[in-house]
């Protein structure tokens, strides 16, 4: 994923998608933080202004390989509806000028076998969980540590079918391996290899990620006066409904198998797991996207119609796969389907090495989030109130970007406990002269400041301080207005212009004579305490 | 029944409260995953977090079926995590036979939730460094546990 930051708008619709928490607006525009980034694609579904890009290889890319391979998600049968069978989707494929396309419902059924293969030989290993979703690695590798261990090491299809077509076919065609170009024609961007990845496991197999939305057009013209003259297709409706929600649970026949979709709901059974629960689990199949692949962000079909389609394909083709076991166990021996590095964890920052120095930050973060308004409404650009706080004391924003703090005005740790003063208590505790709006006396007062020059005032006071100055005039009034100044205090016995007084009076903003200077002034009320 | 007072000058420090609610097996958990994530985010190591994981549910679960509702306390210092489960319910009439594996007062619906095995309380005294539990009938429950990082 990455934003344009030309098209961003800067508004808070994928801020507030990100179920990562991985977005943050700064000066108007979004921006993603790779390490917490899991690739669902939650902001490109959310962004209505199509700044949210997927990373996926542009067709031309296709055209230019000399021996381009087909290895397409059986999702993609989904996508053009009850009469286009999975067989002519291949053959329109190939009509695109693959050389070869693979029937991924195939390799997923073995992919099915190989899994519970490794189920069977690893009676502890509770849950294993389904390494098909990249997203899902992500996540785990990043906040579930513990769980990657639970990973089964069996590689994906599309990883398998790009190994096949490497290690055997392009031996047996007589290509040259430079030439070939495996092309993983994929419902998201998930699977394209990011710097930040726990494991790589499409490298050197998978040389590509064509987006359903990228080949639909053409896939539709090709399929248009097709002739069934040959058959590609192997698979039956085990394969074909193998990556929708449910579809693996389904495929591996263990005890005990579970699936989930959806980032909200991954997470929560990951944190179950995680303490220890659901302890008769064999398997996992777990989809960040919901209802699966079907679901995925670059799909171009309905994913309850794409639903319906791939139920009527199961039910003509038939949910019984007819993968030979014992060839799988072959496969398995020579190691065929095994991982060539394993799953690492995706460190997550913490407040501070330090755990004493964490505690601390901490602290300071609860006691800053009990201070922000909790309408959660983006607006400072971090996705929530508390993320916010944590922004703030980790130094990555300001308080200030939070409109709510800005118009309480300054840090909120200097005011809070503080005894709360008020206009009147200044003007006893120092004889000071009301000389107009007296009404608002009763006005809180945080701070001071001291300056003559206005602009200087309109930048850097705060709302709240009594100003202390020598200028008369009415514009004086009407910044205390804009900056919600307490009280103007005129010192060394200034008295207001009579236009000053009638403003003052008229806004309510008290206007007080002081005989001391600013310096003595100032000495004073910071006895106060202010 | 302390087995093993918090070290010198190293006293855990409040940080946070959170609320149990009484019979909500739906939300059930929810505390002891927030304290957990809370460890986590402050860099204590994985073997803190599992055995503060398994504490905090089990206590969690605890207040939400025999003891009507409650919150849990965690305080912190660098070298010690220490949860403090409090409730004001019916209070453990005895507890030698409750601290007992396997004595439960669950009822058949809670044991059909996969409840009510009694190992809850053995397994906190067995997952903690300090261990310290103050109730009796009418009194409600106050259960401390320490743990501290190895
Ligand atoms: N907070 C509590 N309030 C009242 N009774 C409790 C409380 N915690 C535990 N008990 C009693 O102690 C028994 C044993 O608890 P525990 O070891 O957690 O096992 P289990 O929860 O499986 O019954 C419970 O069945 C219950 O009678
Ligand atoms: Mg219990």
């Amino acid at each position: 994923m990455w934003i344009d930051p030309q098209a961003c708008q800067g508004c808070v619709l994928c801020l507030k998608a990100c179920s990562a928490k991985a977005i943050r607006v700064r000066e108007g525009v979004a921006h993603i933080l790779p390490h917490l980034c899991v690739n669902c694609g939650d902001c490109f579904r959310a962004c209505p202004h199509m700044a949210v890009r997927c990373r996926t290889t542009p067709l031309e890319v296709v055209r230019r390989c000399q021996h381009p391979v087909a290895a397409p998600s059986p999702t993609l049968f989904s996508q053009f509806g009850y009469r286009a069978t999975p067989n002519q989707i291949l053959l329109a494929l190939e009509r695109l000028g693959f050389q070869q396309v693979m029937d991924m419902g195939w390799l997923c059924e073995m992919n099915s076998a190989a899994m519970e293969e490794y189920l069977l030989a690893h009676p502890e290993l509770r849950p294993g969980i389904s390494p098909s979703c990249p997203a899902v690695i992500r996540l785990i590798a990043g906040r579930f540590p513990s769980l990657l261990k639970n990973i089964i090491p069996v590689l994906p299809p599309r990883v398998f079918a790009g190994k096949v077509v490497k290690e055997r076919l392009a031996q047996r065609q007589g290509w040259d391996l430079a030439e070939v170009g495996v092309f993983h024609i994929a419902p998201c961007a998930a699977k394209m290899v990011g710097p930040h990845d726990p494991v790589v496991l499409d490298h050197p197999y998978v040389d590509g990620v064509i987006s359903f939305r990228d080949i639909y057009g053409p896939l539709l013209q090709a399929l248009h006066g097709l002739e069934e003259d040959h058959t590609l297709q192997k698979c039956s409706g085990a394969g074909i409904a193998w990556a929708m929600s449910g579809g693996q649970a389904a495929a591996v026949d263990v005890e005990h198998t579970l699936d989930v979709a959806g980032f909200a709901e991954v997470v929560h059974i990951l944190e179950m797991l995680e303490a220890g629960r659901l302890r008769d689990l064999r398997f996992l199949e777990a989809h960040i996207c919901p209802d699966g692949c079907l679901g995925g962000p670059l799909v171009v079909e309905n994913h309850f119609r794409a639903r319906s389609v791939t139920l009527r394909q199961m039910r003509r083709f038939g949910a019984m796969s007819r993968v030979n076991r014992a060839k799988i166990k072959g496969m398995i021996s020579e190691h065929l389907f095994d991982w060539e590095r394993p799953a690492l964890p995706r460190p997550q920052p913490v407040l501070h090495h330090d755990t004493g120095q964490a505690i601390a930050k901490m602290k300071a973060i609860q006691a800053l989030t009990t201070l922000l308004p909790g309408i959660e409404c983006g607006v400072c650009g971090s996705p929530d109130c508390q993320t916010f706080a944590g922004d703030v004391i980790m130094g990555r924003a300001q308080e200030a970007q939070c409109p709510f703090m800005e118009k309480r005005g300054g840090p909120s740790g200097e005011s809070a406990g503080r005894v709360a003063v008020k206009v009147k208590d200044v003007v006893e505790a120092l004889g000071l002269t009301v000389t107009a709006g007296a009404a608002g006396l009763e006005r809180p007062v945080d701070g001071g400041y001291i300056s003559d020059l206005l602009s200087d005032v309109m930048a850097n006071a705060r709302p709240g301080a009594l100003w202390l100055t020598i200028q008369t005039h009415q514009n004086v009034v009407a910044v205390a207005v804009l900056k919600e100044l307490a009280a103007v205090i005129l010192v060394g016995g200034r008295q207001p212009a009579e236009e000053t007084a009638a403003k003052a009076e008229q806004e309510g903003i008290p206007v007080l004579v002081s005989q001391a200077g600013a310096f003595e002034l100032a000495g004073k009320l910071h006895e106060m305490g202010l | 029944m302390s087995q093993e007072p918090p070290r010198d000058g190293d006293e855990p420090e409040f940080l946070r409260a959170f609320a149990i609610q009484a019979g909500d097996f739906a939300g059930a958990g929810n505390v002891s995953i927030a304290v957990k994530n809370l460890l986590k985010e402050l860099g204590f190591p994985p073997e803190v977090l599992r055995r503060a994981a398994i504490a905090a549910f089990e206590a969690e679960m605890n207040v939400v079926m025999y003891g009507g509702g409650g919150q849990m306390e965690v305080y912190l210092s660098p070298r010690a995590v220490r949860l403090v489960i409090s409730d004001q319910g019916p209070g453990i009439p005895d507890l030698d036979l409750a601290m007992q594996e396997g004595w439960s007062t669950a009822t058949p619906e809670m044991r059909e939730m996969g409840f009510g095995a009694g190992m809850g309380l053995p397994n906190i005294k067995r997952n903690s460094d300090a261990f310290c539990i103050d109730t009796g009938p009418g009194r409600g429950t106050r259960l401390q546990v320490d743990i501290f990082p190895r």
